[in-house]
């Protein structure tokens, strides 16, 4: 079984050349959290409050405090493995750890996965700025216009992608914290009592939808490589996590202090908190701020996704370069995002039935790959 | 197809070698020495220089050896040559010595040790030496019966005064601006900085104009890594002239297709000794007050040098109002035109009702007429800046008075319209350096914005900072210090803190960590201040 020793090297040489031409850039542990926190906040922060609430009511706040307990200590078994293969990605260590039958088809898993998540977005995104700002505005146009934004991010490379989140997520984070200062005056605290109304059970239970939301923090393994200090990438995923987690618990607690049983029936609650502000009969109706911070987010969350999915496939087909697959992959999202859901009710209840699968990719297969690696004792070279 | 590739291939290499061999040849070849006699020396020159009017030839005898001098008139100074190199060649040197000094070398050795009276001179046997010295403001001394030639600098003509300069103007600090004599430029950045680390390189640019060129840095301070590019690019400029600063900035930039610059300019000395101090590269050239600074950031075209002249909190309040005149100037036209057109109830009640009844009855859409008033406001401007001052201002009165009021009693724009367009104008002013960028993006934003709305204008700008943040300058990322991030340096970019405590140089630029300030100086009254009693 064993190879021979010269063409072990052979092997590794052309597997690290393999990374370097395919994405030369460096980017910094400070730039992944931006990184992780526009993955975790953007689309959570629109979906997820009305989602909770409508199943454990105001106990919701609990649930997320859950979430990213739990999100934070998957993000130290993810991170354990990419501290393992610092030298390469997820689809690259899957055909290493499982060999090649097995482990392409773990890539092909990821690659769908991406692929799956980011036609979500899409959709997401189409639904929330044609139902909310621009009914007479045809999808597509938001779809295209988003497109042309995001395949210029993607084909600028990771630098570009994560100065871009650096210089973004902080003003939008900063904006957040200034809307929801204004609407505190309108937090009614009788809003959250009865406390523990549901039983612990239920939040319990209610925890996997929002957990395969937190949990897409799965993508950074395809970024790992190209950390700076992938030594420190647990302490980066798990400040990652618990910021955002700050940020959501911020938001779903202005959310159900507004409108505490209203929240349930609500699409895009998020939103309408934000048309109480009403300061000085002249700041009212601030909605593009809202608008920006989610335009700037979710762009950033889309380009995430789409380039880790393009590199992805350059790396599972062998390629020299990802650029040239931007357009036929955005081609592929596109139509996916259109086609699969006649509805934004029917994409939520879709998301709530896939929401298990979600998480046995995002978790299940990569504690396996861990013990596996672990067992066989393959790692990969330590920066 | 691959066949043609190849084809084009062989033809350019061909091309390129066979004018690398052209340009070298003419580097290496030796040139055409001079003569043994005067006259075949003068008419050789003279040939060689056209029989050009400015040229300059004055016989006369040293003791009984006849000699001569070359010299362009207009290019040298003549009461150097006519009391320190005439008068001591022709009087006192008879004066002296009385008796014919041998031999043409013994003469000529004579007259390099006691009669030439000029700082610099250099000897050479060459023809080429001689005309390229000459066409500089040299003056040639030849004797007869030798094949040498003494070059004397006698450098000297009229040039500008030192004035204010009108570009960057400031209320306090140095009024003094750079000049179009490399020479004199070079000395006002030395008495800038009186340091030995102080380098200054020369080059020679242009195959016609032969511009002098000089690259400055600062020892020590300055990456090499960067000096070092500089050269190279600078090497590559291969034009036939070179007549502004501005040629060599559109061959050694980083992204010539974008519309921002990546290339800085001044025209004020202490800007320059600034920069360099940061750990720029300074390129002087002739003929131009323009002095181009690299690497260029982002961030630079929010810093005056005012900032750091006033105390800290008014640069603060200098700054912001920059950043919120670009931040107008770019985004206003947009955010109007997507609030008028698409989303009108962002604004608050009693302002939509204001802009509709002033709306009311305009036959143009609010893009329509950004446009066009944008497009005036533009012209006002150009028209404003060529003309003669006061025909200008004539100008900006008609042309204000006309969109301002007459356009607006006619009903053909509303005066919100007005409003933001000369909001937007005005704000423009408020960093002069890249004034004329904004245009582009200030077109752009309106474009995206009136197709899609909020969405668009949004969209629109993420695609600019994509491009901004792409760009490199030298190495170094356009944005930077805001992305790739480095919170140290955001001590001069929103704010502009103290001198004390600007502890280090911008990493930014030079990533070796350098202090420029005492880090154990913090102003304020000494401890053991004695206090009066009263």
């Amino acid at each position: 079984m064993s190879t021979p020793a010269h063409q072990k090297t052979k092997l590794k040489k052309k597997s690290e050349a393999v990374v370097k031409m395919l994405e030369a850039g460096k980017i910094s542990n400070k730039q992944l959290v931006f990184l992780i926190i526009s993955i975790l906040l953007s689309t959570t922060s629109i979906f997820l409050p009305s989602a909770i609430y409508q199943e454990v009511k105001q106990d919701a706040w609990m649930v997320i405090i859950l979430v990213v307990l739990v999100t934070a200590a998957a993000a130290f078994v993810l991170a354990l493995l990419g501290n393992r293969f610092q030298d390469s990605t997820i689809i690259q260590y899957s055909t290493k750890i499982l060999g090649i039958p097995l482990g392409k088809v773990v890539g092909l898993l990821y690659i769908i996965y991406f692929i799956y998540i980011n036609a979500i977005i899409f959709r997401e995104f189409m639904d929330m700025i044609t139902t909310s700002y621009m009914p007479e505005t045809p999808s597509l146009v938001v779809c295209i216009s988003l497109f042309i934004a995001v395949a210029y991010l993607v084909r600028s490379g990771i630098e570009v992608l994560s100065r871009v989140s650096e210089i973004t997520i902080p003003v939008i984070l900063l904006l957040l914290v200034v809307v929801i200062m204004m609407v505190l005056p309108e937090v009614k605290i009788s809003n959250f009592k009865p406390v523990m109304e549901t039983g612990l059970l239920e939040i319990t239970k209610s925890i996997y939808v929002p957990l395969a939301f937190f949990l897409e923090i799965v993508t950074m393994l395809m970024l790992v490589p190209y950390v700076n200090k992938p030594a420190q990438v647990k302490r980066t995923f798990i400040l990652g996590v618990v910021i955002s987690g700050l940020f959501l618990l911020l938001i779903m607690f202005a959310v159900i202090g507004v409108f505490g049983n209203l929240v349930g029936s609500m699409n895009f609650s998020t939103l309408r908190v934000i048309k109480y502000i009403k300061l000085f009969n002249l700041i009212e109706r601030v909605e593009p701020v809202i608008m920006l911070m989610w335009v700037y987010g979710i762009s950033i969350k889309i380009a995430v996704f789409f380039y880790c999915s393009v590199l992805a496939l350059a790396q599972w087909l062998n390629l020299r370069e990802y650029k040239a697959l931007v357009l036929p992959t955005g081609v592929i999202i596109i139509t996916l995002s259109f086609i699969m859901w006649d509805s934004s009710m029917q994409l939520k209840t879709h998301v709530k039935t896939i929401a298990p699968f979600f998480i046995v990719v995002e978790i299940a297969i990569p504690a396996f790959l861990l013990g596996v690696s672990a067992l066989r004792g393959i790692k990969g070279v330590r920066k | 197809m691959k066949r043609f590739k190849k084809l084009v291939k062989n033809i350019t290499n061909k091309y390129t070698k066979a004018n690398n061999k052209k340009l070298n040849n003419k580097g290496d070849k030796p040139g055409r020495k001079l003569f043994n006699d005067l006259d075949r020396n003068m008419d050789t020159a003279k040939d060689k220089l056209g029989r050009s009017m400015d040229l300059v030839v004055r016989e006369f005898k040293v003791g009984h050896t006849r000699g001569a001098l070359l010299c362009i008139n207009g290019l040298v100074n003549k009461s150097i040559i006519d009391n320190h190199i005439l008068e001591t060649l022709m009087v006192h040197s008879r004066e002296v010595e009385p008796n014919p000094v041998g031999d043409g070398k013994k003469l000529l050795q004579f007259i390099k040790n006691n009669t030439i009276a000029a700082l610099q001179y250099e000897e050479t046997h060459l023809l080429d030496d001689v005309l390229t010295k000459v066409l500089l403001g040299y003056t040639a001394l030849y004797i007869d019966g030798l094949d040498s030639a003494v070059l004397i600098n006698t450098i000297g003509f009229e040039m500008r005064a030192i004035e204010e300069p009108q570009t960057e103007a400031v209320v306090r600090g140095p009024r003094e601006g750079f000049t179009e004599n490399l020479q004199l430029n070079i000395s006002m950045l030395r008495r800038k900085i009186r340091s030995p680390e102080l380098r200054l390189e020369s080059k020679t640019l242009g195959r016609f104009t032969g511009t002098p060129v000089c690259i400055a840095y600062i020892d020590g301070i300055v990456n090499e890594k960067i000096v070092e590019e500089v050269r190279e690019r600078l090497q590559q400029v291969d034009i036939d002239g070179i007549l502004e600063s501005g040629y060599i900035e559109d061959f050694i930039e980083d992204a010539p297709y974008s519309i921002f610059p990546t290339v800085g300019n001044t025209e004020k000395p202490d800007v320059l000794a600034a920069k360099l101090l940061e750990g720029r590269v300074g390129i002087l050239v002739d003929g131009t007050p323009m002095v181009l600074t690299v690497p260029y950031v982002f961030i630079e075209t929010i810093q005056s040098s005012e900032d750091y002249y006033a105390r800290w909190a008014s640069g603060i309040v200098m700054r912001m109002l920059r950043i919120l005149g670009i931040l107008i100037t770019t985004q206003l036209p947009a955010l109007y035109v997507a609030t008028i057109s698409y989303n009108p109830e962002v604004m608050p009640t009693i302002l939509v009702i204001t802009v509709a009844a002033s709306r009311e009855g305009i036959p143009l859409p609010a893009t329509a007429e950004m446009l066009i008033l944008g497009l005036i406001f533009e012209i006002l401007r150009e028209a404003g800046i060529r003309q003669p001052r006061p025909v200008g201002q004539a100008v900006s009165i008609v042309g204000a008075l006309v969109i301002g009021e007459a356009a607006m009693k006619s009903g053909l724009v509303s005066s919100p319209a007005v409003m933001v367009t000369v909001l937007t104008g005005i704000a423009s002013f408020v960093a002069p350096a890249q004034g004329n960028v904004y245009v582009h993006v200030r077109l752009f934003l309106l474009f995206v914005s009136a197709v899609t709305g909020f969405l668009g204008f949004f969209i629109g700008n993420l695609v600019l900072l994509t491009h901004l943040v792409s760009l490199r300058s030298f190495g170094v990322p356009y944005m930077s210090p805001l992305g790739p991030s480095n919170y140290k340096g955001w001590k001069d970019v929103y704010l502009r803190v103290p001198m004390w405590a600007m502890i280090d140089r911008p990493g930014v630029i030079n990533w070796k960590k350098q202090q420029r300030v005492n880090k154990n100086v913090n102003p304020g009254p000494p401890k053991n201040e004695i206090k009066k009693e009263k």
